[in-house]
């Protein structure tokens, strides 16, 4: 019965997980990125070329030295 | 301390590839640390990205860099590099420039790379004088030499190196000429540093260095020289660093308020200094930083005289032009002419027929990407609530913010044209003029410029901002222009209501700048905003072709900043906006609904309507839009993708959408969405560049209230002339009116005039 289900939702199945995985790896980047300071980063247009924001120097981002100073 | 290891280390600095990190007597590995200082839209940054092999971004205009970057020099991996923002002297006005000056004294920098325009030698050299006292390494990168050739001058450099004492290289940053031997020479004067620091075989003594690089400053007179050596002896009785000893006394004696907080000097010494500095001050009858700063300009003066051969003075294609595009009555209109093009071309014409092709084709329903998935998913049997989740509401939601790319790449290439060339810096000087009569300056506009791409950085340039006052003025309305964000909100309702209307994107543009300058008038009537009006003086850079590169990067980055966001933050919040429109309590029963009015979004979107009932927007998916706007603005169009079922329709027509909106409502909606608080990152910069939770909650709640203000007052007076008012409607309708005519009162009114108590947020 178990087997039956598997394959008459082998698709949903399939598709399901990779959406819970793409989801899950955007949140935890998100909490990362937020961890690191670096929360406004990804939207400043900037922030692809910035070292700051890269963490080549340590991985403080402008917005956090902002905050420490 | 090892010494084998220590002449083992330095034998590898002779030989082969050249190690430029050395052993200190503590056992450290001391890496070298080069900073590249000068006045703002000196080449600085282009210089950095030469040597490091980054990709910083460069504008033609000044305040660009605003934090310091750092890269790892290409040829030698072992030095750091640091571009630090420009300054234009070492008593800084302004955040960014106390970043610089905090950085050159606080951090063990091994030499200074100084970047002097030539075309500007006079102002340049200002900076050199005071960067030469700071004791550290220096050499003077004489950049844009290539210009100054084709105009006919000519620059002694032996004689300029000798006068300053320093050694001077020619350089072209932009053709990428002179850096190695700028590079070499740095790292020459580096290596005689500090022995303290150093066993590199070139390394001199340390009393022998201080020897050589210590004694009176070339560049002030006998007499203030000997005030200035008075002082040094007063400080060396103090534990401070003894290389930057000098330079700290001369900026003493010019009453650098900055210097005596730092140093905390006893009350003794204080006043001995105090003392000496009156002594001058009364015989030249000026304060001190004046004597000082007019010693410094003699000395620049007589220097260029000797050192520079310049050729008959001609006009230069850029006083031609700027005769034109700064004349005092053409400059406004040009202005409103090039932005109106520019978004007229960008949302109207070339764009809509870009976004045309997106729309029905990538994202069409004939042979896009919703076809593709759709019958993908149900060839493998996915679930028909799989699939209405990917294809009605993550494709629907996140195709509807792409699908307004071509646009926005078009606005962002023109944008970097404008920089690029150098009109943007003559935008800030034109309106400085109007900005006054509103009591902002020009500087403000320079953030504002910024938040047309987003909001963030546009808040972070707040700090160009000397003023504190009309800093956080600058801050609570820089998002009242549209940010790039905005872009997608405001070509879908142009296009589905308002047939692409060419006025649309226009009028919300330049309301954006009237709000801003109204709201200068109002803010300045209250007592935290009252200043004495900065001036403005600001450069104005040569016109140039912009660098393919630098449009092509400038491109690239929002661009993918925008993509980046549109898979990240709009693909959750569209999965979020589709379960809870498509699960609520039907029938009795908890599960996916057959109508969106029975869902759980409907059920929050019905409550928080009433809010915008008197903004004409009373329908729960406007209300749900605007709340997830405040994630990001793009949301919006997502939003109102899944909820007007866009997926179900025919590519571009958002029937659905333009049967839900008159043209007043749609108008009001998008007013509302444009100046009210911005997306969740750009109130977080708020929040980091005021410093003051009292003072984001003003800025907030100012941003809010002016949003529901326009809206409520276009909608309402609108109103009348559309027609079909009653009851309820008539008393907002009067309201309206009476809330438009106070607002005029406010704005007009003299501010020892106004009738009610000033509000007063100075304590913090």
């Amino acid at each position: 019965m178990l087997n039956n289900f598997f394959t008459e939702n082998l698709g949903t199945i399939i598709v399901s997980a990779v959406l819970i995985v793409a989801v899950g790896l955007i949140i935890a980047r998100l909490i990362i990125n937020k961890k690191k300071g670096k929360h406004a980063c990804p939207y400043c247009p900037s922030a692809s070329t910035c070292p700051a924001c890269k963490g080549k120097d340590g991985g403080k981002s402008c917005c956090e030295k902002n905050e420490e100073s | 301390m090892n010494s084998f290891k220590v002449k083992l280390h330095n034998v590898f600095a002779k030989k082969g590839k050249e190690k430029t990190d050395y052993i200190t007597a503590d056992g450290q590995t001391h890496a070298l640390k080069i900073a590249i200082a000068g006045n703002q839209n000196s080449g600085k940054t282009t210089l950095f990205n030469a040597l490091t092999g980054a990709v910083q971004y460069i504008g033609n205009w000044p305040g660009v860099t605003i934090e310091k970057k750092e890269g790892k020099l290409k040829s030698n991996k072992d030095v750091t590099v640091t571009d630090l923002p420009g300054i234009y002297s070492l008593s800084p006005y302004s955040p960014e420039e106390k970043v610089s000056r905090n950085y050159l004294i606080e951090e063990d920098i091994d030499a200074i790379l100084n970047i002097v325009d030539s075309t500007n030698l006079e102002r340049s050299l200002y900076l050199t004088t005071q960067l030469i006292e700071i004791g550290i390494p220096l050499v003077v990168c004489l950049n844009l030499t290539d210009v100054i050739k084709k105009q006919g001058h000519v620059i002694d450099t032996q004689k300029l190196s000798e006068r300053l004492g320093v050694p001077v290289v020619c350089i072209s940053a932009l053709k990428g000429t002179g850096l190695k031997e700028a590079v070499d020479t740095v790292l020459a004067e580096a290596r005689k540093k500090g022995a303290n620091l150093f066993h590199h075989p070139d390394a001199l003594p340390t009393d022998l260095y201080l020897q050589e690089h210590s004694g009176d400053s070339l560049f002030l007179t006998d007499e203030l020289n000997e005030k200035v050596r008075a002082i040094e002896v007063y400080l060396k009785t103090l534990p401070i660093d003894y290389l930057h000893s000098h330079f700290f006394a001369v900026k003493l004696l010019e009453r650098d308020g900055l210097t005596f907080d730092r140093l905390n000097l006893p009350a003794d010494i204080k006043q001995k200094i105090t003392a000496l500095i009156e002594e001058i001050e009364k015989k030249y009858d000026d304060s001190g930083d004046g004597v000082v700063i007019s010693a410094r300009y003699t000395f620049i003066e007589a220097l260029k005289k000797e050192v520079v051969k310049e050729a008959p003075k001609k006009v230069s294609t850029t006083e031609k032009i700027d005769r034109v595009l700064t004349h005092k009555i053409f400059a406004l209109p040009i202005f409103i002419v090039v932005m109106f093009a520019v978004y007229y071309v960008s949302v109207t014409t070339v764009g809509t027929i870009a976004n045309d092709f997106v729309n029905e084709g990538i994202f069409g329903s004939d042979w896009g990407l919703p076809k593709v998935i759709s019958d993908g998913l149900t060839a493998i049997n996915t679930a028909d609530w799989l699939q209405s989740l990917i294809v009605d509401g993550i494709v629907a939601g996140v195709g509807a913010v792409l699908g307004f790319l071509p646009q926005m790449l078009i606005l962002f290439f023109f944008l970097a044209i404008l920089e690029g060339c150098g009109y943007m810096s003559r935008i800030a000087f034109i309106l400085d003029k109007i900005f006054r009569k509103f009591g902002l300056s020009g500087k403000s506009f320079i953030p504002i410029l910024i938040g047309t791409g987003c909001g963030v950085p546009g808040i972070m340039a707040s700090r160009t901002v000397e003023n504190d006052a009309d800093r956080r003025m600058t801050i609570m309305t820089t998002t009242f222009i549209p940010c790039s964000a905005k872009l997608p909100v405001i070509a879908l309702f142009a296009g589905a209501i308002f047939n692409n209307a060419w006025w649309v994107a226009v009028s919300v543009y330049f309301m954006g700048i009237a709000v801003i300058l109204l709201s200068g008038l109002l803010l300045k009537k209250l007592k935290p905003f009252k200043s004495a009006q900065a001036p403005y003086i600001t450069e104005l850079p040569s016109y140039r072709f912009p660098s393919v590169k630098n449009v092509a990067l400038s491109i690239w980055e929002r661009i993918s900043s925008f993509v980046k966001k549109a898979g990240t933050i709009i693909l959750l919040a569209t999965i979020f906006v589709w379960f809870t429109s498509s699960f609520g309590v039907e029938d009795g029963k908890f599960g996916m609904v057959e109508d969106a009015e029975n869902s759980m979004l409907a059920a929050i979107g019905n409550v928080i309507k009433y809010l915008f009932y008197p903004l004409g927007f009373a329908d729960w998916r406007s209300s749900v839009a605007t709340v997830t706007g405040l994630i990001a603005k793009e949301n919006i169009a997502g939003t109102l993708a899944i909820l007007f079922n866009f997926a179900e329709e025919e590519s571009g027509t958002w029937g659905a959408l333009a049967a839900s909106y008159a043209p007043l409502q749609a108008y009001s909606f998008l007013v509302f969405n444009m100046l009210c608080a911005p997306c969740f990152a750009a109130i977080g910069a708020i929040r980091r560049e005021m410093k003051s939770a009292k003072w984001f909650w003003a800025a907030i709640g100012y941003q809010t209230l002016t949003a529901y203000f326009y809206s409520f007052v276009i909608y309402r007076i609108g109103s009348v002339f559309v027609g079909g008012l009653n009851g309820l409607d008539i008393a907002f309708t009067v309201l309206a009116f009476i809330a438009l005519a106070l607002y005029i009162y406010v704005i007009a009114c003299p501010p020892d005039k106004l009738i009610w108590k000033k509000i007063d947020f100075s304590k913090r």
